[in-house]
């Protein structure tokens, strides 16, 4: 692992060029807030692209605009100014349908909550995310049973949220977020929910199914420990991408 | 107390949906209760205002006719205000298509008489030397077409007094619209009255006769007194009948009508805010259980469980007294003066003045805020029993009537898409809430498809019921004729049997009870007519004091099988004794053998009308009854309901607004159940946002969950309204008639389909608020909760 500075985290950031195989690009991002007369910058001029293929680790802590950044990537949120392009595509120009659209098939989330439904078994809420795609139900079937056993919990498919531990539910969304094989896989704190070991654990799964599936992986976090597993390091503080000391083999 | 006002006064502008739902749903059980009580009020307002300014008589005593030199002077009597002479004299006037139609002829010797005086409708009085220049009471303009400058000939007896009419007024002795009630149905408008100059009889006589005099008393003056007073100054009279104003038909008809309104109302009124009381426990339920973590943080700072109780009370108790307020303003805006006009219109009330019933508004003004403190404290004072960290640890979709959240380890809806199985279970999560929604929802359809199914049981009761009779027609005379002057409409062709009857107005009296009735004297033997019976029996054929009384008027006179009453005719009182208790759709009758009717109304060998057996209504026979110069009403089989439904017009309007209203507070609870539903799943939606889900699919669960509430509480409304129908019918069977019960599928379909087409209007602003969340912040806040 190579926690990059802010220069090399920025490649093709301030005045510098375009990596081709960059999936995900940030274009001077800023995100502003309004409530009432009240406005909250968010985010800052963050500029940066994320590699095709890679898991980066965004570092920061409690409200440096880190989940911001993951909402703005994952289509869930638009920039106030800047663009974000994931594979070519300018996000903020997408209607909000054809934004439902894209997270429906080209990005998954996992959420730091787990957001499982609690109504549905395991196997149910994997296959909640693939019943509004183009997949026949038989497919839809097979593979929410693929990528239930992928994360180790196939005898547990019909157990609903609560009859599992916080470590299986997240492993529950994780599979809910791989089961359409997507380009891109975002992950806001999924191990903040959980203890150390636990965590591990999960960042270990993430690790594995992003090389097994060819997926880009980014994931926001707080805790250091957690950088040991990203191949990219980025660092964000008060909603400003930072200079960050290169902490090698830190975490391992 | 201040901070927690402030939390709590935000807390309902949040929830500023929800409070307008309860405010709603206290205010239109509020302003039917107010708007209805105002609107009775408001008639019986009308009928006192009008009969005090147009000088409604105290006493009216008519008698055989003298002359008017030979009266006793009674205006010295003590007590007496103002005394007039009439001549009244039963006549016929042509109806609308030229048909004789009874009338009653007045001839008054003042043009602007100050006893049930005129409120000029239509042009003028009469002059005192205009003799042919008539006035016409209003119905007469109404309901056949007569108007200022027509002609009208007006007969009486073999006498003709062709005349001009100069005036159409409203006269408080025919205030409501004048019916006949000689008639086998005293159909409003059936009685046509003209006033004349009484000179026109004067002259033709050579002195001024007259038999009737109209009588107002001091305000001051004991009007019993005053009456015996008179009644014996003029005993060498030969009385026919004395009526106080009490008693007079104008006075009693609206008393009896209005009445019935009041015993319908309060069952009705009881439904909606049981209702109201309902929803709104609900509402607050779902409120205290979103908000149970900041109560278990104030208790936490030390607030007491006293002050908590209050301030949660302290608000429903004004959001309560909004709902009243709104309630009690609709009311006078518009439920009381619609209500007043739709029963005037009803009852034949020509006009309406509108007061209120301050007791009802009282009522109003306090059930709102009790209603919801009540349902506001319960939640947090049973919530408030747990320990504080209990309350503090709880999980956000708990509220203490909630249940349980339940995963049912044998999930439902396997075979159904997954969309549709999370909708489904949605429901299932909170058994408890789900059933006192449901069980709310099918109350208030079960209540609106009741008061349709009960008027549909009175229009059913009433076709079986002359279904068993063999008459096809009734015919009233213009006035009791003997056999032979019918013998022509006997001899029609197509009659196949026929069978006489004698009806009169007559007085009843048990102790201090006196109630006016209508006496039927017909062959109790006769297969052509029945007789439904409330208890006890018919008289016998030969009997000469026996009758059975309708039971309206029994229950007025407080007369049961077995007493003997007085029944009075041309002021003369016989004994009888009451056998039978009638259950019958034409009211205040008393029922006795034709001989015995015969001779209490003096009337040998005559019959005021007859009941004809025909095997099928022909033109021929039905021309043949009309064109004969004595018949003045003929009422075929078939249109019998219609035209009892037309004298019992009050309750239906009552009861249509009784089902309007109650769909309306469905309405309410679906839309606030519906959107409360996405509300409190709003972190779940959110999710189901962010992996990709659209409109289309995120419309499909919010109306999966919502038509299966609806389905399941249009099922349940079934049983619901059965029984609404049954204790309606039953109530009505006790007052007036007996109504049978008959159960209408398509009155649930004719309520129920509309409802269910309203459910994708009611989700929509729910979908609304589920496609403009703000995922990113709802999904974390939410989830996290």
């Amino acid at each position: 692992m190579a926690v990059l500075s802010s220069f090399e985290a920025g490649l093709g950031t301030r005045g510098g060029g375009r990596s081709e195989d960059a999936l995900v690009r940030l274009d001077h991002v800023s995100k502003r807030y309004q409530d009432g007369q009240i406005a909250t910058e968010v985010l800052t001029d963050v500029h940066m692209q994320i590699e095709r293929g890679s898991f980066t680790v965004v570092l920061g802590v409690s409200g440096s605009g880190k989940t911001t950044l993951l909402n703005l990537v994952a289509g869930l949120d638009v920039p106030s100014s800047g663009e974000v392009f994931v594979d070519g595509r300018a996000l903020s120009a997408l209607s909000e349908r054809a934004r439902t659209e894209f997270r429906r098939t080209a990005v998954g989330i996992v959420f730091q909550y787990y957001n499982l439904l609690p109504t549905l078994t395991a196997l149910e809420n994997i296959e909640a995310a693939l019943e509004i795609t183009p997949l026949p139900a038989g497919e839809i079937r097979d593979r929410s049973w693929r990528s239930l056993e992928a994360v180790g919990l196939g005898s547990k498919a019909s157990r609903f949220p609560s009859q599992l531990s916080g470590g299986e539910q997240q492993r529950v969304a994780i599979a809910r977020a791989l089961a359409k094989e997507p380009a891109l896989i975002v992950a806001d704190e999924p191990t903040g929910n959980l203890d150390e070991q636990t965590g591990r654990g999960v960042m270990t799964l993430l690790q594995d199914l992003r090389r097994r599936h060819r997926a880009t992986l980014v994931v926001a976090t707080h805790n250091p420990v957690m950088t040991s597993f990203a191949d990219r390091v980025v660092r964000i503080e008060h909603g400003r991408m930072v200079d960050v000391p290169i902490l090698a083999e830190a975490g391992r | 107390m201040k901070r927690l006002r402030l939390k709590m006064g935000r807390d309902v502008w949040r929830m500023r949906w929800r409070a307008l739902a309860i405010v709603f749903t206290l205010a239109s059980g509020i302003a039917i209760d107010s708007g209805m009580s105002s609107a009775v009020a408001s008639l019986f307002w009308t009928r006192d205002s009008v009969f005090a300014e147009l000088g409604f008589a105290d006493l009216e005593v008519r008698f055989v006719p003298d002359d008017a030199d030979n009266l006793p002077d009674v205006s010295d009597v003590p007590g007496v205000m103002r005394v007039e002479r009439r001549l009244l004299f039963p006549a016929t006037v042509p109806d609308e298509r030229g048909r004789p139609m009874m009338a009653v002829m007045t001839f008054l010797e003042t043009p602007t008489p100050a006893i049930d005086s005129f409120q000029f409708l239509e042009g003028r009085p009469f002059e005192r030397d205009e003799e042919d220049a008539v006035v016409i009471e209003q119905s007469l303009a109404r309901s056949h077409g007569y108007h200022v400058g027509d002609d009208i000939v007006v007969q009486v007896g073999s006498q003709a007094y062709p005349s001009r009419i100069v005036g159409v007024v409203l006269t408080p002795e025919y205030f409501v619209s004048s019916s006949n009630p000689d008639y086998f149905v005293p159909e409003r408008g059936s009685l046509g009255v003209v006033f004349g100059n009484i000179r026109r009889s004067s002259e033709a006589l050579g002195f001024t006769m007259v038999n009737n005099l109209l009588v107002r008393f001091d305000p001051s003056a004991d009007a019993k007194a005053v009456t015996q007073a008179l009644l014996a100054r003029t005993h060498k009279l030969n009385l026919e009948l004395v009526i106080p104003k009490q008693r007079h038909f104008s006075h009693k008809f609206i008393q009896t009508d209005l009445q019935a309104l009041r015993f319908f109302v309060p069952a009705m009124v009881l439904v909606l805010l049981a209702l109201a009381s309902v929803i709104t426990f609900l509402n607050f339920n779902r409120l205290v259980a979103g908000e149970r973590r900041e109560i278990g943080a104030l208790r936490a700072l030390g607030y007491g469980r006293r002050s908590l109780v209050l301030s949660y009370a302290e608000t429903g108790a004004v959001l309560g007294l909004v709902g009243s307020l709104v309630g009690i303003a609709a009311s006078f805006l518009f439920f009381r003066d619609v209500f007043a006009r739709m029963c005037a219109d009803a009852i034949g009330i020509p006009l309406v003045r509108t007061s209120f019933d301050g007791i009802a508004i009282v009522r109003g003004l306090l059930f709102g805020p009790a209603v919801a403190a009540v349902s506001a404290a319960v939640p947090v004072a049973l919530l408030l029993r747990r320990p504080t960290r209990e309350i503090l640890r709880s999980p956000r979709a708990e509220g203490y009537f909630s249940g349980r959240t339940r995963e049912d380890p044998a999930p439902t809806g396997r075979r159904l898409p997954v969309g549709y199985r999370y909708a489904l279970r949605g429901l299932l999560r909170q058994r408890a809430r789900t059933i006192a929604t449901l069980g709310s929802m099918a109350l208030a359809l079960g209540v609106a498809v009741g008061f349709r199914m009960s008027v549909g049981s009175i229009d059913e009761t009433l076709s079986t019921r002359y279904a068993r009779d063999r008459w096809r027609y009734a015919v009233d005379f213009l006035y009791p004729v003997f056999p032979e002057d019918v013998a022509g409409i006997t001899r029609l062709p197509g009659v196949e049997g026929v069978q006489a009857y004698l009806r009169r107005y007559v007085e009843l009296e048990n102790g201090a009870r006196r109630e006016g009735a209508t006496i039927v004297g017909i062959d109790l033997a006769s297969p052509l007519a029945s007789w439904p019976l409330a208890a006890g029996r018919v008289p016998s054929v030969a009997s000469d004091d026996e009758v059975a009384l309708g039971l309206e008027v029994a229950k007025r006179l407080g007369a049961r099988p077995g007493d003997t009453i007085q029944l009075r005719a041309l002021e003369r009182a016989r004994p009888v004794r009451v056998v039978g208790l009638l259950s019958d759709a034409v009211l205040d009758v008393a029922l006795v053998p034709l001989p015995m009717a015969r001779e209490i109304c003096e009337l040998p060998e005559k019959a005021s009308g007859v009941f004809l057996q025909a095997a099928a209504p022909t033109p021929e026979l039905a021309g043949g009854l009309h064109a004969s110069p004595v018949v003045g009403r003929v009422t075929e089989k078939n249109e019998l309901v219609g035209q009892i439904r037309r004298l019992l017009g009050v309750m239906f309007v009552v009861l249509d607004i009784a089902a309007g209203v109650s769909i309306f507070v469905a309405g309410v609870f679906v839309l606030s159940s519906i959107n409360l539903s996405v509300l409190e799943n709003e972190g779940e939606f959110a999710t189901l946002r962010a992996i990709g889900y659209g409109a289309g699919p995120m419309a499909r669960i919010v109306l999966t969950e919502a038509f299966a509430c609806a389905v399941g509480a249009a099922i349940l409304s079934a049983p619901a309204a059965v029984l609404v129908s049954a204790y309606l019918n039953h109530r009505m069977s006790l007052a007036w008639f007996r109504v049978d019960n008959f159960f209408f599928p398509s009155e649930e379909a004719r309520v129920l389909l509309p409802y269910l087409a309203l459910i994708p209007v009611a989700a929509s602003p729910g979908l609304r608020h589920i496609m403009r969340l703000d995922i990113s912040r709802v999904v974390r806040a939410r989830m996290a909760d």
